[in-house]
């Protein structure tokens, strides 16, 4: 049973935002599915198998996942770092998510801590901040750590070192992601998530991983940008 | 001269300074514990030299030593100010208040919306109607972007492009206030209460960057508006947009002075130069 957003928001402070989707669309220009068939490619040539389920992903982030499970580290390490310098070409095409600066410069002014928690590389990630001028609001940024794809959200751990770098706590927080993953790493943690449908069918499947509102739409983050500011500039 | 004015009567017997700098000094301290408040009247020289038993030259030198350290402004036939420089808008009020009871009165204004004029406008006006004040002519010009063109500033955020919403929105905020102003004084002009009031705004294609007042060609008053991002709501959404911002800017203060090789005479003479300037060319008429 989900509750309205704000109720989510009220009484929170830190805002946690995921970055692809939420923030913008990464593989706007250079499609996902061209850089997940660079990847395979990689593993074939080192030999690696490619089951089914893998030669039809399309995104380069399942098929990191996939890398890690075969555990060979270098080979892991090496997927992973082909994978940070396609997004960070990548995001030199990236196109802002609707209302995503509204709420990052909302939440801004009414003096909410701003992280982002992110499985793309922070250096894709810092890039689009400094293109878009948002790094000063931006209070901390956690990327994927290299070569360890097994802690990815939904891992616990990437939304657990973003509230120990804000100095906050877990039930201080709110979240806003627009994945399933999203949505178990803040819940595992204890931190309130707010789970953005983008797409028509996510509705169901961010409610059913536990979040606790659901803002829909490609208008989806509007309410929230809006709630936050009149947070900023109480009438 | 009682004791309860906020310098003292007598100068420390003792003191081996000479005299110009135990009165720089005494109304500086009077000036920084703020009992002179920014815009206050100082003594006349007059008072200061009969109170302290000394020449008028020597109080004028006395002057001459906080007008360098830019603690106060001379005015012309009117006597010392303390400079109102750290002030926000407010310390502007007084300024515009003391230009208003003139026989002739001129307020040239350049910048951004006219909010912080009209506010500070509303008490002159309110007098002249009420009577208290009497001025044979009012002038006022007011020179603001052109809401009808393209802006750089104000502008989306994402974009750093004009936005025509956006830009409708800056325009209804500046069209209130330079609209009321421009009714006050023309309607003082009809009821017959300033013989000869004009009031007249005009618009240009450059950004609103800082603001600029002048008052009856003597005093300059001078603001930078720095650039912020905030988000506003706009036919129920919410933009991020870039916006000059004068609210609580600083405005320096510059007045024409008796000592006419002065840097704050060639600000307020620069000043007027830049205004009439663009006055006479790129400004267009205000539309409507």
């Amino acid at each position: 049973m989900t509750r309205t957003l704000a109720d989510v928001l009220a009484g929170t402070g830190p805002l946690l935002l995921d970055f692809d989707g939420p923030i913008c669309a990464v593989f706007a220009t250079v499609p996902s599915a061209e850089v997940a068939a660079q990847l395979r490619h990689t593993l074939t040539a080192h030999g690696a198998p490619v089951p089914e389920h893998v030669a039809g992903e399309t995104d380069p982030l399942q098929v990191l996942r996939y890398t890690a499970d075969l555990e060979d580290p270098k080979l892991t390490a090496r997927v992973d770092e082909q994978l940070r310098d396609a997004e960070r070409q990548a995001i030199n095409g990236a196109t802002p998510t609707p209302y995503a600066r509204e709420v990052i410069v909302a939440a801004h002014h009414a003096g909410r801590p701003l992280a982002i928690v992110s499985n793309n590389a922070d250096t894709a990630i810092w890039a689009y901040l400094t293109a878009q001028r948002l790094t000063g609001y931006i209070a901390h940024v956690t990327g994927r750590i290299p070569g360890h794809p097994e802690l990815m959200k939904p891992h616990p751990r990437p939304v657990a070192d973003t509230i120990a770098a804000l100095g906050t706590e877990p039930a201080a927080c709110v979240m806003i992601g627009d994945s399933p993953s999203d949505i178990h790493a803040a819940r595992t943690v204890g931190v309130r998530a707010i789970g953005y449908a983008n797409k028509p069918g996510k509705r169901q499947r961010l409610t059913t991983a536990g979040a606790d509102a659901i803002t829909e739409g490609s208008h989806g983050l509007a309410e929230v940008a809006r709630l936050l500011h009149h947070e900023a500039h109480p009438a | 001269m009682t004791s309860s004015t906020p310098v003292p009567d007598y100068l420390d017997p003792d003191d081996p300074r000479p005299a110009s700098q135990q009165i720089a000094n005494v109304l500086r301290a009077a000036i920084r514990t703020r009992r002179f408040a920014p815009g206050e009247r100082l003594p006349s020289q007059h008072d200061l030299s009969e109170r302290y038993g000394v020449a008028r030259e020597t109080v004028k030198a006395a002057l001459r030593i906080l007008r360098d350290e830019r603690l106060i402004v001379t005015r012309q036939g009117s006597g010392a100010f303390v400079r109102a420089q750290t002030e926000r808008p407010v310390g502007l009020r007084p300024h515009v208040e003391q230009a208003f009871d003139r026989t002739n009165v001129s307020l040239d204004f350049a910048g951004f919306s006219g909010e912080t004029l009209h506010g500070a406008l509303t008490e002159p006006l309110d007098k002249i109607r009420a009577g208290r004040l009497t001025p044979e002519s009012v002038t006022i010009r007011i020179l603001i972007p052109d809401p009808t063109a393209p802006m750089v500033l104000p502008c989306r955020a994402e974009t750093q492009e004009d936005d025509p919403a956006v830009r409708r929105r800056a325009e209804r905020i500046t069209r209130r206030h330079t609209e009321a102003v421009l009714d006050a004084v023309r309607e003082l002009g009809e009821l017959g209460l300033v013989p000869n009031a004009t009031a007249e705004a005009r618009v240009h294609r450059a950004a609103p960057l800082f603001k600029l007042y002048i008052l009856n060609n003597e005093e300059a008053f001078f603001g930078f508006y720095p650039v912020v991002e905030h988000t506003v709501t706009i036919n129920g959404d919410p933009v991020a947009i870039y916006d000059p911002m004068g609210k609580d800017t600083t405005l320096f203060h510059w007045a024409i002075s008796d000592d006419e090789v002065s840097d704050a005479s060639a600000h307020v003479e620069q000043a007027r130069l830049w205004f009439d300037s663009m006055w006479n060319t790129i400004a267009r008429e205000y539309p409507l």
